[in-house]
């Protein structure tokens, strides 16, 4: 029996874009806290549109996690990515448009964050 | 010289005897004490010399020649090495120049770089995998989906 450490990963590294859809709706949806921090880093390091939008828009996920494990474990893999061109792409908008105002609260603070740390 | 003639059990000999010392009447010639001088008893000396003088000139050169030989013979390795050590040379050289024109045959775009450079660094990045994660990633999509799902289940129960 495969670890659901493992079979995060694998669907992190998998070349198939509907990976990001099973651990957006397995992983993240899990009422295991190590479960939902694993996938929150998986999805950032995927650095894709679809991957970013889920940690920084969605109630209850990723940045707006409700654990403070998981919500700082995804604020660190976001600073540790090379490339943030999509994730603060994605921030102007929902600091912009969103209509949560806590959910655009945290997208400002992790802009300013990112700011501060270029 | 004699002859020895057999004849029917009869043995008789007869000798012949060579005319010795029967001097030769040549009008032109000259005696010297009473002998005929003949014309090879003017031999000049210097012809002598020089025959005496070539064969000397060639035991010369032989000797020479052995010598070279022999002083050879003990360098015969470090000559036989040496050869080598050029043909090699000669090799390396022409490999060297092939090499170089088998690389200006070969046309690179920025393309071909491109994509050689992404295959070793996702060979890299593969080798730093875990194993157990590379057979899952070999696997498609729904099935990791359903395993995700059981293993879930599992820690759950």
């Amino acid at each position: 029996m495969a670890k659901v450490e493992h079979i995060i990963e694998a669907l992190g590294r998998h070349k198939d874009p509907q990976s990001v859809h099973v651990l957006k709706d397995v992983g993240t949806n899990s009422s295991f806290d190590f479960v939902r921090e694993q996938t929150a880093r998986t999805l950032v390091r995927k650095n894709t549109h679809e991957s970013l939008r889920t940690m920084i828009i969605n109630e209850g996920k990723g940045i707006n996690d409700l654990s403070p494990q998981v919500s700082e474990a995804t604020v660190q893999e976001i600073l540790e990515l090379n490339n943030k061109e999509e994730v603060l792409k994605i921030l102007e908008d929902t600091v912009k448009m969103h209509s949560n105002e806590e959910i655009k609260k945290n997208a400002n603070s992790l802009q300013a964050l990112l700011a501060l740390s270029n | 010289m004699s002859k020895i003639i057999n004849v029917k059990g009869l043995d008789f000999t007869k000798a012949i005897k060579p005319q010795q010392n029967q001097p030769q009447h040549n009008p032109f010639s000259v005696s010297f004490k009473g002998n005929e001088l003949k014309a090879d008893v003017f031999e000049f000396s210097a012809k002598k010399e020089n025959i005496n003088q070539a064969n000397f000139v060639s035991k010369l050169a032989d000797h020479c020649v052995n010598i070279k030989q022999q002083m050879l013979k003990p360098l015969q390795p470090a000559i036989s090495f040496a050869g080598q050590v050029k043909q090699n040379a000669v090799n390396a050289k022409n490999n060297v120049v092939n090499t170089y024109n088998k690389l200006n045959s070969i046309q690179l775009n920025k393309q071909t770089f491109t994509a050689a450079i992404n295959k070793v660094q996702e060979f890299q990045q593969n080798m730093n995998i875990n194993k157990e994660v590379r057979v899952l990633m070999n696997k498609p999509v729904n099935e990791l989906s359903d395993m995700f799902k059981a293993e879930l289940q599992g820690i759950q129960a």
